[in-house]
């Protein structure tokens, strides 16, 4: 990409940054992340997302086909952004088709079924997989391609309560920052497969290793 | 001492006085030297300040007419 006067100003906090620069912001600018699941936590993320330049989104169009709207905001917050919106029958007919467009995939569609389909594209197609979801005073970052290699019971991964909006933002904050160290640096940020908790009560992150699991029909260990 | 480039940011404001000589030492191999012209105040004491936090190789900033002017080296590795 070509660097404009427009680009040096919306990125000038940026690219001052030591882990930034020009040639760090070009990563982010000609980066790419297919997202799947546009709630609370999909837009939070996304907003970061578009803000720090990430120049290239899929979304795989949800049950609320919200994916539109979300184009429209980043048409509007940094017209340099490109979304490409695809429909959810991609979910049934060609999954690992799509996730393999994409250097990585942010999964926060709050349901188990999707999550599972999308661990196993991207398991398949060896796609790093972030995957997040709340509950009304936690929230939960998985790094792996398994959530059926998670402890059972999967800690909040069934909640349906109301979401507060304080953890997806928390969460979609956090996923940006994933995103941008992975983009910025793939050798030494690789996704290691880990379960990130955050509470609210307190207001700490907690992680821990996931074990995979030998019975699991997605990775099988 | 002649230098390799010569960038002027006495015009511009913070941040884009750093990011112009930032993106001026990227294109740049290493080794090679870069003289920037400034303004005082703001730029005098944040782009040298910038550039040691980035451990990059300037001379002290000395006076050219009612501007500064100071040589930065980009390094090695």
């Amino acid at each position: 990409m070509t660097t404009t006067e427009q680009w040096m100003n919306r990125y000038s906090r940026q690219i001052i940054l030591p882990k930034f620069g020009g040639v760090g912001q070009k990563k982010l600018s000609n980066g790419s992340v297919g997202l799947v699941g546009t709630g609370s936590i999909g837009l939070s993320f996304f907003i970061y997302g578009i803000g720090s330049g990430i120049g290239r989104w899929g979304i795989l169009e949800s049950e609320d086909n919200s994916g539109n709207r979300l184009a429209y905001a980043a048409k509007i917050r940094n017209p340099d952004i490109k979304v490409e919106i695809t429909g959810k029958q991609q979910l049934a007919s060609n999954l690992e088709q799509w996730v393999s467009l994409w250097p990585i995939v942010v999964e926060v569609s709050n349901d188990l079924a999707v999550r599972q389909k999308v661990a196993a594209a991207c398991h398949t197609t060896k796609t790093a997989l972030i995957s997040a979801w709340n509950s009304e005073q936690a929230g939960w970052l998985l790094h792996s391609p398994c959530p059926t290699c998670l402890p059972k019971p999967a800690p909040g991964i069934a909640g349906t309560t109301p979401l507060d909006k304080m953890v997806p933002g928390v969460l979609g904050c956090a996923l940006a920052q994933q995103v941008i160290n992975a983009l910025l640096e793939p050798a030494s940020s690789p996704i290691k497969a880990s379960l990130t908790a955050f509470q609210a009560a307190t207001s700490q992150f907690s992680s821990q290793k996931v074990e995979k699991k030998p019975s699991c029909p997605i990775c099988k260990g | 001492m002649k230098s390799d480039e010569f960038i002027d940011i006495t015009t511009e404001h913070c941040p884009m006085t750093f990011v112009r000589v930032k993106l001026k030492l990227e294109e740049m191999e290493a080794g090679q030297t870069l003289t920037v012209r400034l303004s005082g105040g703001e730029p005098l004491e944040n782009v040298p300040q910038s550039l040691k936090d980035e451990n990059y190789f300037f001379t002290t900033p000395e006076a050219d007419g009612d501007c500064f002017k100071m040589v930065v080296t980009k390094p090695k590795s």
